[in-house]
């Protein structure tokens, strides 16, 4: 079970699914330290110059990416495959930018990410407006100390999108930044205690956060789920692609006329994908005009 | 409420843009380059997109003035659509805009002079013709009214044009601005119907029939033409009692010479459209009837359904109306 308060955060994880559906790329450890206490992270050893934290209870991985948008690109793929992340999981990239105005300490979500270099532009992430508030971030190979455009400047997000959208939909893509710095409170004063300080003065947001975030992943889990039955049915006999698509399909329109029935109530003969799915065909068919859909 | 309002910079000092400004003054407001960079990004979740969409402010350039899908039309020889905006405010199951497009977030077109001169346009160019025109297909027409300002606009145009017919097509009983205005014998507003209980079901973030009724019966009174449009008809268990119950609500409510016309079609979708949807909505009960697949790659209740549903509606409306006002939908 999940440690005291943070229940919040519990999933109903099938057996089929990956145990992580909170992944986090953060560049340093500063950054993260707050959240490692938070979460009740562990030091996983993956033998490997990555570091990786994680609490299996709560479905929480995270990364430390080291500074830069190549970095950060490389630790989200390197998280994805060391646990095999599914793509119902949440990615957040969190960390300190400098922004263009005071004042220092804020928490903002960063809705837009362009990379000057690159000359392209993600949006990531469902929008939490009610929480805290959304502005765009220019990604920069190096610390901004000019802060000419009304955004936040960071040095990894746009990496972070680039990898992480292809692994989950782009709502569950998130960059959360604490300001940091400004024009009044320049770069060369951060100190790690005082990164700390920020991360840990936001967590209450945070909190919030990932409460929300948890209900859309779970959404996601339960779109893509498969039910452990049809898991079984699949490893036993084979199923082409096309076969194996058009039985999960089948399944669900049958699992909803039938909810307190399994596949076992059937009692396929011959065993084969043909047969499974025919049956299925069949057995949905007959009686569809009198059963209540709406 | 829209919390965040994505722009395209050209249009920002467009007066369309600068109504959307005041109707939404809290909202963030964040330049982009063209709306296809936010609208058609890949791997975008609709579903959860819709909870909390955006609205995209943009300027359209090519294909304002479309012909209908055949099957779509009524009366008139020639049947044409516009969209000036993309998605709708309400959220039904069964909406093929789900299907349609990646993005749940809304974008408006803000130059609806260009809609406008095409119209004309197209107008002078098939003037030999009755023409009708259509706004609220890839849209509600009304729905975003007190925001676009879209429908004001719209039917100062078509005043000039007695000769041809606009349907604005809605479930919106956002009608203030028609009401105050005198009714223009040449638009008619349809409104799409279901019976309530499927209403309750399917038209998540919908009026009421109730409402819907009501919004129909105060413009009536006022001299507007009503559209009666029961598209897409839902199957269920008990679908006779229900769209028999609602034709006869209706038509006890609205005078049968302020109907324009009553048109209906059943649930229908594209092959590859239907597989997307369905694969939004693991668990809607809608989705999970066997529909079949006919020759033309469309997917649908099937041959026995359709014909049963077809044949009794027709007559249900044929007790209380004329065969020349009701239209069979296939498109």
């Amino acid at each position: 079970m999940p440690s005291e308060g943070l229940n919040f955060l519990s999933k109903d994880v099938s057996s089929n699914s990956c145990i992580y559906s909170t992944c986090w790329v953060i560049a340093l450890r500063a950054e993260a330290a707050p959240i490692i206490k938070f979460l009740k992270l562990k030091n996983v050893n993956t033998q490997s110059n990555f570091t990786i934290y994680a609490n299996e209870e709560l479905g929480h991985a995270l990364i430390i990416s080291g500074v830069g948008a190549i970095k950060s690109a490389a630790a989200t793929a390197f998280l994805k495959a060391y646990f095999n992340i599914k793509n119902h999981a949440a990615w957040i990239n969190l960390g300190i930018a400098g922004y263009y105005t005071e004042p220092v300490g804020n928490l903002y979500q960063a809705i837009k990410v362009f990379s000057p270099v690159h000359q392209r532009t993600f949006f990531p992430g469902f929008r939490f407006s009610k929480i805290i508030p959304g502005t765009s971030l220019l990604t920069v190979n190096k610390a901004e100390t000019n802060y000419n455009n009304p955004v936040l400047y960071d040095m990894e997000a746009f990496g972070f999108c680039e990898v992480a959208s292809a692994f989950s939909c782009n709502e569950l893509i998130f960059v959360f930044k604490v300001v940091s710095d400004t024009p009044e409170n320049p770069i060369k004063k951060l100190k790690s205690s005082i990164i700390e300080d920020l991360i840990n003065e936001n967590l209450r947001d945070l909190k919030e956060l990932l409460s929300e975030i948890n209900k859309l992943s779970e959404l996601e889990i339960e779109r893509l789920k498969i039910s452990d039955e049809v898991i079984e049915i699949e490893n036993s006999i084979h199923f082409s692609k096309t076969n194996s698509f058009k039985f999960r399909q089948l399944y669900k329109k049958w699992k909803f006329a039938n909810p307190r029935k399994t596949l076992k109530d059937l009692h396929f003969s011959k065993k084969n994908a043909k047969e499974i799915i025919s049956v299925l065909e069949n057995n949905i068919s007959s009686n569809k005009k009198n059963r209540d859909y709406i | 409420m829209i919390d965040t309002v994505y722009f395209e910079e050209e249009v920002l000092q467009h007066p369309t843009a600068t109504r959307v400004r005041k109707a939404l003054p809290k909202a963030n407001w964040v330049p982009i380059n063209r709306f296809q960079e936010l609208f058609n990004i890949r791997n975008q979740n609709f579903r959860i997109q819709k909870k909390n969409p955006a609205l995209i402010l943009a300027k359209k350039f090519e294909n304002f003035v479309l012909p209908v899908p055949s099957g779509f039309g009524m009366n008139s020889n020639k049947n044409f659509y516009f969209s000036h905006m993309y998605n709708c405010l309400y959220d039904c199951d069964y909406c093929f805009l789900q299907g349609l497009y990646s993005s749940a977030n809304y974008v408006l077109f803000v130059n609806y002079e260009d809609f406008f001169e095409h119209i004309s346009h197209t107008i002078e160019k098939n003037k030999n013709d009755s023409q009708m025109f259509f706004s609220g297909y890839d849209c509600d027409s009304l729905a975003f009214d007190k925001i676009s300002g879209f429908s004001n606009q719209l039917l100062q145009f078509f005043e000039k044009y007695q000769n041809v017919e606009v349907e604005l097509r809605t479930k919106s009983v956002v009608t203030k601005s028609l009401i105050k205005r005198p009714a223009i014998k040449n638009c008619i507003i349809a409104f799409s119907l279901s019976p309530n209980k499927i209403a309750e079901k399917l038209d998540n973030k919908a009026p009421s029939i109730r409402r819907r009724i009501k919004a129909m019966k105060d413009l009536a009174d006022c001299g507007w033409l009503i559209g009666l449009r029961f598209d897409p008809l839902i199957y269920t268990n008990d679908w006779k009692v229900q769209y028999s119950e609602l034709i006869c609500e209706i038509m006890g409510q609205i005078n049968v010479s302020s109907i324009h016309s009553v048109s209906y079609g059943l649930l229908r979708f594209p092959k590859k459209m239907y597989k997307k949807i369905s694969n939004l909505h693991n668990t809607t009960g809608l989705f999970a009837f066997p529909l079949d697949i006919n020759n033309n790659g469309v997917t649908s209740y099937g041959k026995e359904i359709e014909s049963e549903m077809y044949h009794f509606i027709q007559k249900e409306l044929q007790r209380y109306l004329p065969a020349k006002k009701i239209f069979h939908c296939t498109g």
